[in-house]
């Protein structure tokens, strides 16, 4: 199964290091989100006076944090696999395995940058919001994050396809 | 290129590519990818962004997290050690008696809960270890989970009941109390099904060794008021919707409100501690929402080539006795079940399918129930099995995808059982409702 | 073959803002139906249910991204972009049926605003499309305005709320999936949810057996609205003839859902609901409150002033303002 490979597991490097560190950071958001959702609830069972701003900071919260986990689950090579049958390839057929599963990942995460740097730009461009009764510019925060998280990916992706390839070489 | 042909190498392609062992996140999005780019070209890359985008703001996500935050706390807090090795002594000479006790904790939790996220990773970070522990058969132990975890959307109250009734207009109040009889059916078929195999084979399911079962009876009370306290915050603030003070979501944070409080009780909370549950928060979510991005990618493109019409059309005059469309309908749920998560499914066919129902006589309620015990079946049924993913993104890393697929094939059985007892005796679904 | 036979047929992917298998989803359904027939087969639009191939809150993106051909949806969903399309979409308490709104569309400035707005997303609003008269299912009798003082009401949309808020409300953002039960449980009291008809099949009256009906706090329009390149493709005739099936469209969907509020009615009373309804000295004094929300907002973009001046004056020339 999809134990984490540490040949190929990139978090020695600058940049899977740099994931790490951003992921440390960003997992608090999972905690304030707890806490504002607590205050909500205070607020309206307790004093009758609901925030109107709550729900849509947790879900702005944990939505910004779901998307650098995608980058992270990548670094530590924990993103669902079934390996029954790869883990049975010759080293070589895994390898070349890696570079197919490198180019694939990399082919997904470069054609949603691509979608969501054109999706980001317009958001940004309106300073668009939600029309929501917290009326804030959260949609184009977040697609912004979207084009940023899956930029991380494609890195990530690059560094990968460049490590297996030069284990292809090495044979 | 026909839709059928479509169909065919879309889904042919998935499994193909899964097998070579990509990770299922990247597979499902490079297919929706290749397949967007060759059938609409580059305006179909906006319409995967777009997706994402959508699905990551779904407010019912944000107990995804939550209940990895409280499930996270309680096994680093020891809450959990404890709880599992009273259970254990308490359960006394029968065997699989934790197995058991943990489908009845979580059919009480799914009372509270209305997704199966949250249920299975609560379970599978509380309950597995221990259950491995203390000696129980892997498959059985993973299994249990599993089954028991995915109550939590069929107990209500049940996110895919309330969509389901959005999405054909029926009465959400009727689906909930139609739901409640054929939930508990199927939690007591789990429950028994673990009674008859520990029987048989005791290894399976061991009891608490002897001398520890004979401890005196001060020394049992001692043990449950260590996580008497804990337990009862954690449950009466999980609890909150039932009495007015939280929503389905909202209970979920309570939730770890309530968690924390009992950790801190106990003196055994500390930054580390939280920093460590935050971070395996995020390791399990990256895992999971991406698996659902790429998933919600996918679907779009296939909707987009003609998917919804497609089935229509396999349904359309079908020469054959109603109940036989009935099972015809069961079989393509089942089959899409391995392939999709269950609100593609819903978005897909519901809307084909309920009109036909509702035209050969049956009742609307009574086939939403059918449904949803059909997506029961759906969170464990492979390649695309949402229970095993989300067990997989928690459990101790020598559990492998494989070996939880391979662990819930007698529960899938289980579960068409039941299936075939409601589509037969209707009354078991539809005789709660009719009381009001 | 005949000459209609040899024209290329013009196909497209119309997503609307209704739950498949709903009255208003069939009701557009028809209209796709008429079109084709009308047009001889050369407009073929194929109605697909909300969140078939993009969310909700997405067709106007989508239509922009030419992944979508048209919507059949609402102003409010896409205020985010634009202040100015709430106001266009539901005042929240202007009008008193969807008639008065569709005379400011037609002869009132309305539809040229609509369409001014629109282009600037590269799309042509072809024409405005109701949805009914929407209730609130509440817990307890809500009679007067002075009712609404501190109770729990779930709102999501920016306007709405606003209202709601100046009512006394305390105004709880909750999604759609979680009101049902947040209802039942009596997180909330009340929620701005749904028409008469949609909420009795849903099973709220069950549990919420006070609806405001009718209703008058909201009356969204929605529309038929085109990708600006698509609707240039078109041939003049087809175009004329699609701007007068959504002129029928309007009306089918207002009358058809009214029919299914009458049918509503009856059975809640029958069940032991008690519907309320407000009287004109509680609607007026709702109004005043709402007029102070709708000039508020109205200072969001030049475009909502505009809005808001034309809608102000035609309300007066209605006589529903002073
Ligand atoms: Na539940
Ligand atoms: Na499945």
């Amino acid at each position: 199964m999809s134990e984490s490979n540490p040949a190929i597991g990139v978090e020695r490097d600058p940049i899977g290091r740099f994931t790490t560190a951003l992921n440390l950071k960003l997992s608090w958001f999972y905690g304030f989100a707890v806490l504002v959702t607590a205050y909500e609830v205070i607020m309206r069972y307790g004093l009758n006076q609901p925030t109107i701003w709550v729900h849509d900071m947790a879900i702005a919260l944990c939505a910004t944090a779901f998307i650098f986990a995608g980058g992270y689950a990548m670094v530590n090579d924990q993103h669902i696999r079934i390996t029954s049958i790869y883990d049975n390839f010759s080293p070589r057929t895994r390898v070349m395995m890696d570079v197919l599963h490198a180019v694939l990942t990399l082919g997904f995460v470069v054609a949603l940058s691509y979608a969501a740097a054109i999706q980001a730009w317009r958001s940004v461009m309106l300073m668009e919001t939600s029309g929501r009764a917290w009326d804030v510019p959260i949609p184009a925060i977040l697609k912004s994050m979207l084009l940023l998280g899956s930029l991380l990916m494609v890195v990530l992706s690059i560094d990968r396809l460049v490590r297996s390839i030069r284990r292809l070489a090495r044979g | 290129m026909s839709i059928e042909l479509i169909t065919f190498l879309m889904f042919g392609g998935m499994i193909a590519l899964l097998l070579l062992g990509l990770p299922l996140a990247f597979v499902t999005g490079i297919i929706a990818v290749i397949f967007g780019l060759g059938l609409f070209g580059l305006p179909s890359l906006l319409l995967i962004s777009s997706r994402i985008y959508s699905f990551m703001n779904e407010y019912v996500l944000v107990s995804v997290p939550m209940f990895i935050l409280m499930a996270s706390l309680m096994e680093r807090s020891g809450v959990a050690r404890d709880l599992f090795r009273a259970m254990h002594v308490w359960s006394g000479s029968l065997r699989g008696g934790l197995a058991v006790q943990t489908t009845i904790a979580a059919t009480i939790m799914a009372a509270m809960t209305g997704i199966i996220g949250g249920e299975i990773v609560l379970l599978g970070l509380v309950a597995l270890p221990q259950m491995l522990r203390l000696g129980y058969d892997r498959k059985l132990a993973i299994g249990t989970i599993c089954a028991g975890g995915s109550l939590g959307s069929m107990i209500p109250p049940s996110i895919v009941l309330v969509i389901y009734g959005l999405t054909v207009n029926v009465s959400i109040g009727d689906l909930f109390s139609a739901a409640i009889v054929p939930g508990l059916i199927m939690a007591g078929m789990y429950i028994a099904y673990i009674l008859i195999r520990c029987h048989l084979n005791p290894s399976l399911g061991p009891p608490a060794p002897e001398e520890e079962r004979n401890i005196p009876l001060v020394e049992k009370l001692r043990m449950l008021k260590s996580i008497a306290l804990p337990m009862l915050i954690a449950a009466s603030v999980l609890g909150t919707i039932y009495t007015g003070v939280a929503s389905v979501t909202e209970a979920a944070g309570m939730g770890v409100v309530g968690t924390a409080i009992a950790a801190a009780l106990r003196r055994e909370l500390n930054w580390k501690m939280i920093q460590e549950t935050l971070v395996q928060t995020m390791t399990a979510c990256g895992i999971l929402l991406w698996v659902s991005f790429g998933a919600t990618a996918m679907i779009g493109v296939y909707n987009l080539a003609g998917g919804p019409a497609f089935i229509r059309n396999m349904m359309i005059g079908l020469p054959v006795a109603p109940i036989v469309i009935i099972f015809i309908m069961m079989a393509i749920l089942f089959v899409l079940g391995c392939l999709m998560d269950w609100i593609g499914i819903c978005l897909l066919t519901m809307p084909i399918f309920v009109p036909i129902v509702k035209a050969l006589g049956y009742d609307p309620i009574w086939f939403g129930i059918l449904f949803c015990m059909n997506m029961q079946v759906s969170y464990l049924s492979p390649p695309f099995g949402p229970a095993a993913f989300y067990l997989k993104g928690v459990a101790p890393p020598d559990i492998s995808l494989n070996e939880i697929f391979s662990s819930v094939w007698p529960f899938i059985g289980l579960q068409v059982v039941a299936i075939t007892l409601l589509i037969f005796f209707p009354g078991l679904a539809l005789w709660l409702p009719s009381l009001n | 073959a005949t000459p209609a036979r040899a024209q290329q047929a013009t196909k497209w992917k119309m997503q609307s803002m209704w739950q498949a298998g709903t009255i208003n989803q069939k009701v557009f359904e028809d209209f796709c139906v008429r079109v084709k027939a009308m047009s001889n087969n050369r407009l073929d639009i194929e109605a697909l249910a909300v969140g078939t191939i993009v969310a909700y809150t997405e067709t106007v993106d989508a239509m922009q991204n030419g992944i979508l051909d048209a919507h059949q949806s609402g102003g409010p969903y896409f205020s985010g972009k634009e202040p100015a399309l709430a106001l266009i979409g539901d005042l929240n308490g202007g009008y008193d049926n969807p008639y008065q709104m569709q005379m400011w569309f037609e002869y009132g400035g309305g539809l040229e605003l609509a369409r001014e707005i629109y282009k600037k997303f590269d799309i042509h609003y072809v024409g405005p499309v109701w949805w009914g008269v929407e209730s609130v299912p509440a817990k307890k009798p809500l009679r007067t305005l002075a009712d609404f003082k501190g109770i729990k009401m779930r709102v999501p949309e920016g306007l709405g709320a606003e209202v709601w808020r100046r009512a006394g409300a305390g105004v709880v953002t909750l999604p759609g999936s979680e009101v049902y039960t947040a209802l039942e449980r009596g997180v909330i009291e009340a929620a701005d949810w749904g028409t008469l008809g949609m909420n009795q099949d849903l099973g709220y009256h069950k549990i919420a057996g006070f609806p405001l009906y009718p209703g008058f706090h909201s009356m969204p329009s929605a529309e038929v609205a085109v990708a600006l390149p698509k609707w240039n493709a078109l041939s003049k005739d087809v175009q004329v003839m699609l701007e007068v099936a959504t002129r029928d469209f309007a009306r089918d969907m207002i009358q058809r859902v009214a029919v299914e509020d009458y049918k509503a009615a009856e059975a809640a009373k029958a069940q032991g609901v008690e519907l309320i309804n407000w009287s004109a000295e509680e609607r007026k004094k709702f109004r005043a409150l709402a007029q102070a929300a709708w000039a508020d907002w109205s200072k969001k973009s030049p475009m909502a002033k505009r809005v808001y001046d034309s809608q102000l004056a035609f309300l007066k020339r209605l006589q529903l303002l002073d």
